[in-house]
């Protein structure tokens, strides 16, 4: 075996050293960063259970339900607590769908109801079916560096690509350990802050960093917050075809 | 007073011990209770009252991986002006659900929905809705619907129905039909197709009557909605008296808190002209000197007597919790119409109470000019409130 002579030794620990420092003095991209966000928390499938604990003028409504969603096109959410019992969605090529236990017939939501409210909660029905890569959708600048609860992280500002983006602007702070998304908050074009999004709890789910656990703020809704929890997460599983259909909504 | 209860849980009972030997799972239970109180004034019968107690108890049951059995039962105690205490009950809904590789069955007695039409809905044909009372829960029909799937998007429907008809008197037999539908969900619109036929409303008459329904949904900045229904009846001649439909639009303002509906309504079927008066569908000058019992259409009852309808609500959401509902249902023909207030309040999960005014008027009450269909004393009463708390469970 043939080592390294005194000078060329000499060199190649120069050049480690280089390599090290020049390394921990440089930031990765912005764009990079909100990668690494999209590749936890951007699926291709998902199946959970879910509670929105809706807390609003000093009440308190709690909603449970289980919900599957593919992609960025497909999801069924079914409500499970009493009041709600049976009420489902489905969205499809862009389009919602509500099955109602009362009416007993599907109804199709008329596009211009997306925006709502879903539920009371402080998420709209297009919030909770929003699955698509903010890397693709977002331009990101690092804003700066700063602490939130504890944890070091980049302050991201995003500028959307495409002016039909529901929210023009972000802010982020992503966690600069495991690229939690610790908190978001979501901008009008004018610059008036619409939602915001804290996290409370993240789990490590298949290799990566999933938040399970959130508290949302629609900052139109004085007083109002909605902590949204999810469990028996499974990401990436192959979900039947027949979960996402008319006839799955109409059973 | 504890009968009606029995015979619910009775029948409950029975439904789920039916159920146990095919594996089932535990039965889901879930309902509504209501207390209500309202008043009417005005008109024929001067001022009365009521209260009453109702429950719409719903049952669902697994049979087996593949079968559910629903039940559900409406039960009512009900007390008012010159009325005794009733107590009764109703079966509301009694079927099973047979979930197959390709095909899924329902069958028994049920609501059969179709259509989109959002306050008018004709092509609903089986029990098209009221928009009186948008949120009362439709009657069932007892049938039977084969659906089939042939992609997410796209379903087919085999169905046969007993369909009740309360206005008119079949002299003691049913009259079944049996029919198909077509239904199509695209990202810029939702479609159906159905076509039925019934027995003869004559016995013994070869003459069937054919039901040709279409519905058409799509957004347009705002929702819109086409439903309509052609009743062709082989004993006659073909003509826009069998013509039913509504166009409608929706949409919301102000980030959704306020929600807006428009419909027309043409009614072909309608046995006043724009010239005739209410006078003309009874044949008397003095109907309106009749109790509403004793009143008898020359042409028939109906739900509606003249031939144009428009229909407009609004709702504004003040909070999560309180709602207010503003709608108008009116005969242009004669210049009738129904003013109704609705507010709602939710005070915690699963309780709403409400307060419902309903004013008819017509020309007749501003002073001059004719009686109308939607009218005070067509309608029976000049003014009605309605308090409710409602639980649901």
């Amino acid at each position: 075996m043939k080592f390294l002579n005194t000078k060329q030794s000499v060199t190649f620990a120069a050049l480690l050293v280089s390599i090290s420092l020049f390394a921990q003095g440089t930031e990765p991209a912005a764009k990079s960063i909100l990668e690494r966000v999209d590749d936890n928390e951007i699926y291709k499938s998902i199946t959970y259970d879910g509670e929105m604990t809706i807390e609003y003028q000093g009440k308190r409504f709690v909603k449970k339900f289980t919900a599957a969603g593919r992609e960025n096109k497909d999801s069924f959410v079914e409500f499970t607590n009493s009041e709600d019992r049976g009420t489902k969605y489905l969205k499809k090529e862009g389009r919602l769908y509500v099955y109602s236990p009362d009416t007993e017939q599907v109804m199709l939501i008329s596009g211009h109801m997306l925006k709502e409210s879903m539920m009371g909660s402080d998420m709209s029905y297009e919030d909770t079916i929003e699955n698509d890569k903010l890397s693709v959708r977002y331009i990101p600048v690092i804003a700066k560096s700063e602490a939130l609860n504890g944890r070091e992280a980049w302050v991201l500002d995003l500028s959307a690509v495409k002016k039909t983006e529901s929210y023009p602007k972000q802010r982020l702070w992503v966690a600069k350990d495991n690229y939690d998304v610790l908190r978001n908050e979501q901008f009008a074009l004018s610059g008036a802050k619409l939602k915001e999004y804290t996290l409370i709890r993240s789990e490590k789910i298949g290799g990566r960093s999933f938040p399970v656990e959130t508290e949302v703020k629609d900052m139109l809704r004085k007083g109002s917050r909605t902590v949204f929890v999810m469990s028996n997460v499974v990401l990436d599983a192959p979900v039947a075809d027949s979960v996402f259909s008319m006839r799955n909504l109409e059973k | 007073m504890m009968r009606p209860l029995y015979t619910i849980f009775i029948a409950m009972a029975a439904l789920l011990s039916a159920a146990l030997p095919l594996r089932a799972g535990a039965p889901v239970f879930s309902g509504i209770v209501e207390s209500n109180a309202g008043e009417a004034s005005g008109a024929a019968d001067g001022f009365t009252w009521r209260a009453e107690q109702f429950a719409n108890l719903r049952m669902k049951a697994d049979a087996g991986d593949r079968a559910k059995i629903y039940a559900a039962f409406n039960a009512s105690a009900v007390s008012g002006k010159e009325k005794e205490l009733a107590a009764r009950t109703e079966l509301e809904r009694l079927y099973i659900s047979i979930n197959g590789e390709s095909v899924d069955v329902d069958a028994g007695y049920m609501r059969m929905a179709f259509g989109y039409g959002q306050a008018f809905r004709p092509s609903d044909f089986l029990n098209p809705p009221n928009p009186l009372y948008p949120e009362a829960r439709q009657k069932g029909a007892l049938g039977a619907i084969a659906a089939l799937y042939p992609d997410e998007q796209t379903k087919l429907q085999l169905f046969g129905a007993d369909r009740t008809d309360p206005y008119v008197q079949y002299r003691g037999y049913s009259r079944p039909l049996a029919g198909a539908s077509g239904e199509l969900h695209r990202s810029e619109f939702s479609a159906q197709a159905l076509y039925a036929v019934q027995t003869p409303v004559e016995r013994g008459s070869s003459d069937a009557v054919n039901y040709l329904g279409a519905s058409l949904k799509f957004d347009a900045v705002a929702g819109f909605a086409l439903d309509s229904l052609y009743t062709y009846d082989s004993a006659k001649s073909p003509s826009t008296e069998g013509l039913q439909f509504a166009f409608g639009a929706d949409y919301s303002l102000l980030k959704g808190d306020l929600y807006l509906l428009g419909q027309y309504f043409y009614n072909g079927d309608g046995s006043l002209d724009g010239d005739e008066e209410i006078s003309d569908l009874y044949g008397s000058e003095r109907w309106n000197r009749l109790k509403l019992e004793q009143r008898v259409p020359l042409e028939g009852f109906s739900d509606y007597y003249r031939k144009h309808y428009l229909y407009f609500s609004a709702l504004y959401a003040f909070d999560d919790f309180t709602r207010v509902t503003g709608s108008i249902l009116c005969a242009p023909e004669d210049g009738s119409f129904v003013p109704a207030l609705l507010t709602e309040y939710e005070p915690f999960q699963g309780l709403t109470v409400s307060l419902t005014g309903r004013f008819p008027l017509d020309q007749y009450a501003f002073g001059g000019g004719e009686r109308g269909e939607l009218g005070a004393d067509h309608c029976g009463y000049s003014s009605s409130l309605l308090g409710s708390v409602k639980l649901k469970f």
